[in-house]
């Protein structure tokens, strides 16, 4: 049994995560524990929102993997674990703390963007787009780059105080396809794939990982130029652009809709448009010009 | 949808509404559209969330942004009968 630090809450858990920083302060009791044990086949009353996800509306849900496990999310504050025979301890750890954390969040009324996220300066920077618009790549070179790796894949904001959303930070671990890698000149020697036979490797981030709330500064929806298109960074100043777009990556949507929740997300939704600003970032797969959008990114947070 | 300058109108509540700044952007649920107000739009759509007769409703923004009131008319009846034509609104008895 280990204690860790996940998204600003304890977690105890039964299962090894050494992707995440070990609980260090205070004895607070934990906020969510992960513990083995048996898991029912369906959930009484529970409804499909997925091939192998199925949410109550009264808040429980269960996410049945073949090969990989069950999970029971009893309420917001625990998940019991069945791992089906032979599952590498990568893969149930990658659920876990994926799709699962995704049903917790909303659970917990949080919302959980479909971006990496970086600290520049103390100000939050998120980056979204579809899977391989390089969310984990840009994070990682901002990493290396000496600003402090906040999440990967899903970034957690909590719109419940007064002032900026802040985003708390998940764990300090990017997942990368080797490409990715080669473009930073990292190794893979060592490194843990995602999946068993996958080349898509777990990078950890050794540096000190922040575990405090900071504030969502910067929105970046990544865009891949075309030939003739111009790159650069713009700022979308119309609602009905910002929107819809943060809808559309909000990381199992689905979830949320069973529990009744559309208004109140489309209501955060509104309140990030309204006080975070939101850049489309438009640049070519060209490594050579890695460095001078990254430095536009940064210019951006410091104005 | 016919709608005049006499037509009273409402708000129907199927849509949810946010707002971000003075712009408002509702979701209408059954369609899975968003719908988007530009300034002068959401103070309309605000209005129209208690009955209104479109006339009155000319008046007060002729009043408010002091502008030609042909103009203002000929706007609010287009933006009124494409929210009717959306069923976003509807007309309800006097």
């Amino acid at each position: 049994v280990g204690d860790y630090w996940l998204c600003g809450w304890r977690v105890r858990s039964e299962i090894s995560l050494p992707e995440l920083a070990p609980w260090t302060v205070g004895d607070q009791p934990p906020d969510l524990v992960f513990r083995k044990g048996a898991v029912p086949a369906r959930l009484e009353g529970g409804v499909d929102v997925g091939p192998f996800h199925q949410i109550d509306p009264r808040g429980t849900g269960l996410v049945r993997l073949e090969n990989i496990g069950a999970f029971h999310i009893t309420g917001p504050g625990e998940v019991v674990v069945s791992p089906a025979p032979g599952v590498s301890e990568v893969e149930l750890r990658l659920f876990l703390l994926g799709t699962v954390l995704g049903v917790i969040c909303h659970l917990r009324g949080l919302f959980p963007l479909h971006a990496s996220c970086v600290s520049i300066g103390g100000k939050a920077a998120a980056f979204c787009g579809a899977s391989g618009a390089g969310k984990s790549t840009t994070a990682l070179h901002l990493t290396l780059r000496g600003h402090g790796l906040l999440s990967d894949d899903v970034t957690l904001i909590d719109t419940s105080g007064s002032g900026l959303p802040q985003v708390r930070p998940a764990f300090p671990r990017l997942k990368l396809w080797q490409d990715s890698l080669d473009s930073a000149r990292i190794a893979r020697d060592g490194l843990e794939r995602n999946r068993p036979g996958q080349s898509k490797y777990h990078y950890r981030v050794a540096e000190a990982f922040r575990t405090g709330p900071v504030p969502l500064s910067a929105i970046f929806l990544l865009a891949r130029a075309g030939p003739d298109e111009a790159c650069g960074i713009t700022r979308l100043t119309n609602p009905m652009d910002i929107i819809p777009a943060l809808d559309a990556e909000v990381f199992r949507r689905g979830v949320s809709k069973v529990l009744g929740r559309t208004a109140s997300l489309l209501a955060t939704e509104a309140a990030i448009a309204g006080a975070v600003p939101v850049y489309r970032l438009t640049r070519r797969f060209d490594l050579a010009a890695t460095g001078d959008w990254l430095e536009a990114v940064e210019t951006t947070l410091g104005s | 949808v016919s709608i005049s300058l006499s037509s009273r109108l409402v708000r129907r509540d199927h849509c949810l509404g946010s707002r971000v700044g003075e712009e408002e952007v509702l979701l209408d649920v059954d369609r899975s559209v968003y719908v988007g107000f530009d300034v002068i739009g959401s103070r309309i759509w605000r209005r129209l969330a208690e009955p209104v007769i479109v006339s009155d409703l000319v008046s007060e923004l002729v009043e408010a942004y002091d502008g030609p009131a042909e103009t203002i008319q000929a706007d609010v009846l287009a933006l009124v009968h494409d929210l009717a034509a959306q069923g976003l609104v509807e007309a309800i008895a006097e």
